[in-house]
Parts: structure tokens; sequence; C-alpha cells
């Protein structure tokens, strides 16, 4: 089980062996789920120009559009974090499980908040959301056409040229009742995972503790907040008709 | 028996140098063909068996706890003695060595005493260097305190838990020789029969406590550490598992068992609540520090509410009656002084058996948050146990058996009268005579551990090896068939007894109550005579009507259980016999008839200066008696007194 | 007062077990494993085998405990040990139910007994200082300071039991391990040694089949001794320090 001298195994088996530690991996979801993080904060920054009007949306998404490899790496870089995530979260979640293999009758959670005991279920909502939320709006395979129109594909006349008209999908898709409560369900799924999330990440990576402690006790469930006031704001404000009336 | 201490010539300051030096020492490249057996992993086990492997020993540590660190060390709240001197207040060697003495009332071998003065300074620096987080300073030097009534601050201390701090340092170096492979540790694994090979000590029998699979082992010498009998009076403040057997086997096997009936009573203990009481909870004796013991004046104040009490009305006996020492008077003195005052009828709460430890002035003197922080915990405990909360209303204490200086005989080289047997910790007998000091049962286990085997042990090997033996020799095939007809005959019992069956506590309660009756805080001639009569007929009881259920290849407690309390129902007499004998009063040992006018007591030295060791003769015969006489060339012998 | 009683037996590791209903006459000044013991001398004056669990001490200090109550390792009041626990704390009719710590790296012996020798490994693996007998220097050579000594203190308090353990989610180890890490890279003397010490004690962990902490704190709350999750906070840090720093 143990051994004395820590220089028994060959380097290429403490390697490995270090990499796929619990701790290791809980730190690698640490990392990737700070990416997602900062994703997460700099997508609702962009989309919140929704407000602004299809201008200013517009200008916003032709932009983003337009980084060319920069895009790509970005996505390839974000895919990735995705990817780790989920795989340490499985194998994570399968140690955990094998961990404890007979239950207690009922075993009292006295500290833990609803957020922690559901992290897991949260992280396959918001995997089945971001499944459904790239083929809506990035790839366009699902929830494109309303009315006859498939506005995953809809022009906007600017002065020079057409452009594609994303904000007339976005105001369109959060219309429907059946979308709006998807996206707004998966936001407070994504609350909840960040109010858990964040603060624990900060633990895992040694930082939240002494004095330290309370901010990041803080900022877990203030970050997720945040982030859920502002992305359900938008389908709120569309679907009661104060953005997109028209 | 031949009883010979082997103390080294000369003045009492150069005698351990003097040992070390004419000890034989065993080639460094042949000490792993040396397999020693360890019994116990208490402060006294762990730290002898990390330190023997370091010194390239072949170890095996036993212990039946589940793991080493649970052992019995690990309650021990106060704290350890060391003549350090880092408060610059007069301590020194031979001041603790001296005090270590009187407060042993003058039973004890002067040799060893010095030496364990001498060794106790390496102790806190060994302990600190393993990462033992005692109590400091803001400078970052050691805190010290003073405790049990010592005039100087000599004691170390980590907050509550010195004793668990100590064994998880003992523990971790055991660990790494685990971790080596220098020791193999055998938990849950209880010790049933010492092997003797041609008169020498050469193995043991031992039982899984898992598998029950019994089994020998051998070795070129065992040592015990296998802790004090205070069980035997069923309450104590001892963990449930405590028990003789260990030391009783060797016993049995021929070793010299010397005063028995030196046990001490911790006067700060919770008192007992009821009949289903399971053991006693000690509070710490640093509480007198601040504490004022007190009963009511006037009898029909005991069942008053204790703050309904005006001052004037409140006997603090100890104060009155030992105004130099007041409440930090000796444990003994301290215990006695609470039975007086019960006896003649101030006792408070319902039993009638407890007096008050009061901190009112204290907290009114130095603050509550003072007193919390010094007695924080030990207030919790004690509000956790009783349900009342001690910074408002007195606490209720009373002596309880906690700690026993007797043990088996062992001499200079802590060796006993088996050659090859070696008695560690409170196992033995050597170093606190009647009466042991607050604060330095954890410094005598890990002496003998750390510092005083490893050379002894050495000595043993270099002129005493007489080869390997095996555990095919026909003395373990003997000594295991006894063990398992002794098994056998306990499982049995429960068949026949039928509806007479009794659990085998039952019986250990019986036994409690006979030995706290008539070899307790008191003893008389009268009384030990009727303990004496009684013992045999409850022990007949036992093998009678004990129940004992499952079987014997399994975890069994109760089989567990049965096994130690048979050997505490023979014990017992032994203990009866010894207070019998020592006709007179010294230290933890009061024979009634010998106390002075008011009660204190009174020392026979002319006729008992001696060590008694009891030869096993046979189960119910009168052991055999020889003596180990002690001169005392450096202390003085005088009454204690600290009024 | 009359108490219920449902208690898990289980005759062997690899034997099914159950719950087992009975009822017992307590005190409210007993503790709870008093209240035990009184239906153990029931059930073997009845001539039936009692129920076996793991206790010595009794005063709260050498972690040999180890049961679950109505959900709660140790019991329902904070900070105490199930040998701490006093009948006060029922009222009469109160039904308990009592079980054993459930962990894959405590097997079940018998009834409420379990095989915490997992935490002992653990230990070995680098719980300790490599100091050998005699080799130590004066005590008071190095100044260690009395906020650093205190902290130290915290987390060596530890008694072992293996609460966090069972009240863990994922039955993680990560206290008591951080517990022991934490207590020895505070103090001078443990510094030399953290980097291989936190290496091989996770590693000797996930050997033995713990989860992994996903910071519920749950294991603070059951913690007998009440050490702070901070330590496993310490822990992450350490091993990211040995992993990170040039040995």
């Amino acid at each position: 089980m143990s051994s004395a001298t820590p220089t028994s195994a060959r380097p290429f088996d403490r390697l490995v062996k270090a990499l796929t530690s619990t701790i290791s991996l809980k730190i690698v979801m640490a990392l990737t789920g700070l990416v997602g993080v900062g994703f997460v904060l700099f997508h609702m920054a962009g989309n919140l120009q929704v407000f602004l009007g299809r201008d200013a949306y517009n200008d916003y998404a032709e932009f983003m559009q337009g980084l060319g490899p920069l895009k790509w790496i970005a996505r390839g870089g974000l895919l990735t974090a995705l990817a780790l995530h989920v795989a340490t979260a499985v194998v994570l979640i399968q140690r955990n499980q094998r961990a404890r293999p007979e239950r207690y009758a009922g075993l009292k959670q006295k500290q833990t908040s609803l957020a922690a005991m559901y992290m897991a279920e949260l992280g396959m909502v918001l995997l089945a959301f971001i499944i459904y939320h790239i083929a809506h709006f990035t790839v366009g395979v699902v929830s494109t056409d309303f009315g006859g129109v498939n506005y995953y594909e809809l022009q906007q006349a600017t002065e020079e040229a057409t452009r594609r008209d994303l904000y007339a999908h976005f105001i369109v898709s959060f219309q429907q009742p059946g979308i709006a409560i998807t996206y707004i369900l998966a936001n407070l799924a994504l609350a909840a995972h960040l109010a858990h999330g964040v603060t624990s990440t900060f633990k895992t990576a040694g930082i939240a503790v002494g004095r330290w402690k309370l901010p990041f006790e803080v900022a877990g469930p203030a970050i997720g907040v945040i982030v859920g006031l502002g992305n359900i704001s938008m389908p709120l404000a569309i679907w009661a008709g104060f953005i997109g009336a028209t | 028996m031949k009883l010979d201490a082997k103390i080294p010539s000369g003045p009492i300051g150069d005698k351990w140098d003097k040992a070390r030096f004419e000890l034989k020492l065993v080639n460094p490249a042949n000490k792993r063909h040396h397999k020693l057996i360890i019994v116990g992993s208490g402060l006294a086990g762990a730290s002898a068996a990390a330190s023997l492997a370091e010194l390239g020993y072949d170890v095996d540590c036993f212990c039946f706890q589940d793991s080493p660190r649970r052992a019995h060390s690990i309650a021990a709240q106060g704290g350890i003695n060391a003549a350090k001197n880092y408060q610059n207040d007069g301590d020194s060697v031979y001041r603790l060595f001296y005090d270590t003495v009187k407060g042993g009332d003058y039973r004890s071998r002067e040799a060893n005493v010095y030496r364990l003065a001498q060794v106790s300074v390496n102790i806190i620096d060994q302990c600190v260097a393993q990462g033992v987080p005692f109590a400091r300073e803001y400078g970052g030097v050691l805190a010290n305190r003073s405790f049990g009534g010592a005039q100087v601050s000599r004691t170390f201390y980590a907050r509550g838990q010195t004793g668990q701090q100590l064994l998880l340092g003992a523990y971790s170096a055991l660990n790494r020789q685990i971790a080596q492979g220098k020791v193999k540790m055998h938990p849950r694994t209880e010790m049933l029969d010492l092997v003797v090979v041609d008169g020498h000590a050469r193995g043991i029998i031992t039982r899984d406590l898992i598998t029950g699979e019994i089994r020998p082992w051998a070795a070129d010498a065992v040592l015990l550490a296998t802790g004090g009998y205070g069980n035997v009076f069923y309450l104590s403040t001892n963990a449930k598992n405590c028990n003789v057997t260990a030391t009783y086997r060797a016993y049995k096997r021929g070793a010299g068992f010397a005063n028995p009936c030196f046990t001490q009573i911790h006067p700060t203990c919770i008192p007992v609540s009821g009949d289903y009481q399971s053991k006693l909870t000690l509070m710490s004796e640093s509480l007198r520090n601040d504490g004022r013991v007190w009963v009511p004046r006037n009898k029909a104040d005991v069942n008053k509410p204790p703050n309904d009490i005006p001052p004037d009305d409140r006997y603090y006996y100890l104060e009155e009656r030992y105004p130099s020492f007041g409440n930090l008077v000796p444990r003994d003195v301290a215990s006695r002084a609470a039975k007086k005052v019960c006896d003649d009828g101030y006792g408070v709460s319902k039993t009638g058996e407890a007096v008050y430890l009061d901190f009112a002035t204290a907290i009114e003197r130095d603050g509550k948050a003072a007193i919390e922080d010094r007695y924080g915990n030990l207030f919790e405990m004690y509000e956790r146990i009783t349900g009342e909360n001690p910074y408002k209303t007195p606490m209720r204490i009373y002596p309880a058996v906690h700690y026993t200086m007797g043990g088996l005989w062992v001499d200079y080289n802590l060796m006993s009268t088996i050659p090859g047997l070696h008695v560690l910790g409170e196992a033995n007998f050597s170093d606190h005579g009647a009466n042991r000091l607050g604060a330095s049962a954890l410094m005598q286990g890990l002496a003998d551990g750390y510092f005083v085997i490893p050379y002894t042990i050495g000595n043993y090997i270099a002129t005493h090896y007489h080869g390997e033996v095996s555990t095919k020799h026909p003395a373990f095939a003997r000594a295991e068939a006894e063990v398992r007809e002794r098994q056998r005959k306990l499982l049995e019992i429960g068949s026949k007894s039928g509806s007479k069956r009794k659990s085998v506590d039952y019986f250990h309660r019986k036994l409690g109550k006979i030995m706290w009756e008539y070899c307790g805080m008191a003893r008389n001639a009268a009384g030990l005579e009727q303990a004496l009569a009684q013992i045999p007929e409850l022990r007949e009881q036992f093998w009678d009507h004990a129940f004992v259920p499952g079987g014997a290849d399994e975890l069994n407690p109760w089989l567990e259980k049965a096994g130690r309390i048979a050997d505490f129902l023979e014990f017992a007499e032994l203990m009866c016999h010894d207070a019998l004998y020592r006709d007179e009063s010294c230290g933890g040992h009061f024979r009634e008839e010998h106390q002075t006018e008011e009660g204190e007591a009174v020392r026979r030295d002319d006729e008992f200066a001696h060590g008694a060791v009891w030869e096993y003769t046979g189960v119910g015969t009168k052991p055999a008696l020889h003596k180990e006489p002690l001169e005392f060339e450096n202390v003085k012998l005088t009454t204690r007194s600290y009024k | 007062m009359d108490i219920k009683l449902k208690i898990w037996r289980q005759s062997g590791p690899k034997q099914a077990g159950f719950f087992e209903d009975h009822r017992v006459e307590a005190d409210p000044h007993m503790s709870f494993l008093e209240m035990l013991d009184v239906l153990n001398e029931q059930l073997l004056e009845a001539g039936k085998d009692a129920v076996a669990f793991d206790h010595d001490c009794r005063e709260g200090i050498c972690g040999a405990c180890s049961m679950v109550i109505d959900g709660n390792p140790h019991g329902p009041r904070a900070g105490t040990t199930a040998c701490q626990l006093h009948m006060r704390e029922y009222h009469d009719g109160d039904e308990i139910v009592i079980e054993p710590w459930r962990a894959a790296a405590f097997p079940i012996v018998k009834d409420l007994v379990v095989d915490r020798s997992a935490f002992d490994r653990i230990q070995h693996a680098g719980g300790y200082v490599s100091v050998g007998t005699g080799s130590a220097p004066d005590a008071n050579t190095i100044p260690i300071g009395k906020r650093e000594s205190d902290q130290a203190f915290d987390y060596a308090a530890c008694i072992g039991c293996g609460a966090c353990v069972a009240a863990c989610p994922n039955a993680s180890a990560m206290l008591f391990v951080s517990s022991k890490v934490a207590h020895l890279s505070l103090l001078p003397q443990g510094k030399v040694e953290r980097k291989a010490r936190v290496r091989n004690m996770v590693a000797a962990m996930d050997a033995e089949g713990f989860g992994g902490c996903t910071n519920h704190g749950e294991c603070e709350a059951a913690c007998p001794k009440s050490i702070s999750v901070d330590a496993i906070a310490l822990l992450n840090r350490e091993y990211l320090y040995a992993g990170l720093a040039r040995d």
C-alpha cells in the first residue's frame, strides 16, 4: 500500500500517479472551471449588449466572428477545458462512489449547501444545455426556424453590405416561452454550479484559507448571482417585451 | 527468587554514566539478527519499539487496540516534568530526583529515580524535535507550569492533552520504523501468555482479536509495556480495556510482582452518578492551581445548592489543614482528606461522595476569560458529562483510582526476575514508590522507552544470548495448549450456566466493589481479610456462571473481557495479600491502624523500607514474599509534611 | 426513560447486515455507551450475542468509538465523541438509529466495529519527522511563535477516529490527512520533509480507496475535535507547492 521510499517507483509511473492523484484531478477541475468562469463572464458581458439594440449587438457579433484563427484557438481551448472538466468530474465521481459502496440509512448533512450536494447533477444539466446552446446559436441546427423564416441565416443590411442578424435570432428565440424557460432554468443551474464551484476552486487551490477564506466564500455565491441575474435578465426582458418588441 | 537490583556503585550522579560505560554493546551488524518482542504501544512501548528499531534490532510490536495510537497514555492530561530549569526558579536534576523520592514516600529506588530525573531533559528535546506542539510563550520558547504541588515550574504541557501529543510523537517515530520495515506492528493482537525457555523469556502466545488465531512468537527478549492494573477496581480512570493480563501471566511464569498494593487515587475526578457507571473521568490536577476545595461546614447544608451557602459556612479543609500547600497537597493527601470529610458526613451530591472544587475566587481575581483560557476544555468536558456549568456552580469531584505504582519487579536495567523479560512504564514498579507525583508518569514511560532500554537491552543480548529458539520448542506448544484450554473453558461456562448466567461485567463490578471497599483509599487488616475471603468465592461464581457468547474464531469482545477479568479475579488476591502484609501507611497505601491523631499517614521505615516482591505459588495460595531493601544514601527519610 | 434502538448487526465483513430493533431503559445521566452497555447486559443475560462496538478511554481522546447515531457520526452534539454523549440529549420514547462508519476503506469487522487500519498506513507514508532518538537539539534552540504553535496544535488535536470519513458524502479522508500535514508543515521541525510527506501521504490516501474532497464541510461539522476544514485547503496548497517547487 504505502512505501517508505518515495523513489521506489519508476519516474514515469510516479508522474502518472502524481497527475492522477485525487488532489491533482481536483486542481485540473478547478483550473478548467476557472476557464469556464472567465468565459461565462465574458460571454455574459457580450450578450448584455443586446440591451443596446440591434446594431450594437450585431457589431459585437461581427467582431467576434471576424477574429479568424483566434476564434478557433479560443473555441479549441474552451472545448478542451470543458472536456477536461467533465472527464475529471467523471473520474472523481466514480472514485467517490466507489469509496462508499454501502449507503447509510440516513446521513444528516449539516453544513453543505444544496448547490454543493447536487454539483454533479447541475453539471449534467449544464452539459446538456451547452450542447443545445451550441446547436442553437453557434451551429444553428435547432431552434432556427420561426414562422417559416430561418433566423440563423437571416441577414441585416448595413451601409456597405449585409451581415448576419444574430440579434433577430436572439430576440425571436426568447420570445418562445419554451426556449426562454429552458435558458432561465439552465442559468439557474449555472448560478448554483458557480456558487459552490468558484469558492471550491479557491479552496482546492489552497488560497481560500485564513484571512482569504471569507472573501472567497462570498465570491462564489456572488459570481453565481451576478451571472444568473445577468443571463436571465435577457430572456426575461425579451419575453416581457422590454427589448426587441417591434 | 533472587533480587539483585544491579545498582551501579559510586556517587548517585555518576551511576548512570558508569552503567552506560559498563553495559555491553551489541555489534551494529548483529543487531538485525536479534528479534525483540514489545507488548504494548503506549508511551513506553512505542518509544522503545521506535528507538530499538532505529538501533537496528528486529522488532515485533503488539497491541490489543486497533491502532497503536489508541494506547491509554493518550488520555493523560496535565503534563510532563523535566528538570530543564528553563524558568530559572531553582530546579535541577537533583531537585526533581529529591521531590520524586519524597513524593513517593521513600519507597522507591534512589538510583532509578535519579536516572529518571537525568534523562527527563532529553525527553523534552526529543519530543519537540518530533513536532510535539508544547505550550509556548509569545517569544517562542517553551512554557512551563507548576503542577501537582511542585514548588518549581517544571511541567511542560500541551493544553489538556499532553499525553495525546506525546503519544502521537512516539507513534510517529514508530510509524517511521514500520514504514522502513524495521518494526512489524500487530494491532488487535493480545498477549495471552509468556513463554519461558530454560529460564529465559523467549516468546509470547497471542490471540488475533479479529480472526481468533492463537499463535506463538519467539524472540531473544520480551519487553512488556502494558500499563497498570487500575481496572481491578472496575471503576477507574483507566480506559475500559486496560488490564493486568500480560504482567499477571508473566508473574504466573515466575516474574516477581512488586508492591501491588501501591495504587494511586486521584483526587479530582467526576463523581459516580449511578450503578450503570462504566468508568470515571479525571479532571486534570491543574484545576487545583486555581480551584478551591470545600464542603459545607454544617451537615444540614450538604443538600443545599452550593451558591446558597455563605462563605463562613464553607469548610476549605485543605487550606485549613495544610496552610502552606493548601489545595496543592500531593494526590494521596488530597484524596484521603476528601474521603475523610465525606466519611464524616459532609459529602455533597446524592451519593454523599463528592466535594466542591470552586473557581469563584479565581474568576473574581483573574476574570472569566483567564480561567477559560487555562481550563476551557476541561470545563467543557465537565459540562458535557454532568450537564452543570462550572463557571456558575462549583464542580463536584471525588477521588478515583488512577494509576498503579506497583508492578513487575525490575532491576536497574529494567529486567524482571525472569532473565530476558524487561518491563517498562507503568507496568514496572520502579520509580514512583508508594505515590506518584503529577506529570511524572509520562516522564517515566518515555524515559524507559527512549533512553534506558536502548542501552540495557544491548547488555542483556550481549551477555545472555544462547542462540536462536524457534516456536517449535516444546515450551511454546505447552503454553499455547494452556491458552487454548483456558479459552475453551471460558466459552464453555455459558452453556452450563443456564438461567443463572451473568455477563462477565457483572463479576467485574462485584470485584471492583470488594476492592474499593477493602483495598481502596483506606485499608485495615480486618477488611483485607474479608476481601481475601470474598474474592475466591466470587472467582468460583465466575467460573460457574459467567456467560461468554459467540465463538473463539471471530471478533469476540466478551471472550477478551472474560479472560482479563479471570486474571483480575486472581490478581486481586495478590493485591490484598500485599496490602495486608504492608503493616504501615505510606503514600497511596493507607492502613488505618497507622495514622496520627489528625489522620496523617504513619510510615514504619524500620520494618518496611523495602520493596515487597511476590512470587507465584498457585491460584488461591499465598504467594511467597521476597524483599528488596531500599537504601537511602542521598535523601533523608523524614515524615512528609505539607502543613 | 424508554429508548427504542435500531442497531446495525453484521456478523462479519462479507455477511449481509441488517437493522435489529431493541428497547432499553436508560437514565438521563448515563453516557450513550453506558446505555449500550445496559442493552448488552440484557442481551447477554438472555443468552444472546451482544452488540460489538469499539470503545476504550470513554473520555473522548482515544478515538476508538465510532458509530453513526441518527445520521450523525458520534451523535448530534457538536465537538463530542459518542462516548462523551449523554442520554440527557434524548427524551423518553425516542427512537435512535445506530450504524457503523460506512466507507470502502473502513470494512466492517462486526456490527459497529470497522477496520480503520487504512489510517495507520497513511501515517506510515510520512506522518512523522525523521528524527532518531538521541539526535534532538535542545528544545529551546528553535523558537516557535505562539501563534504557529497554537495553530499546529489545533490540527494535531486529531484523534484519528474517522468521523470525517464517515460524514463525508464521498468518504474522503482528506481532513484526517490534512490535519497531520498541516500540523507538521506549520512547525519548523516538520518543514524539512514537507514535500515528500505530502506527496506520499496523498498517494497512500488514494491507494486506500478514500474519495476526494468536494468542499462540503461535513467533516468539520462531524469532527469531535472541531478541526477546521481549512486544513484541507492547506493540504492542497502543500501538494501544489510540492509539485511546483524544485526539489
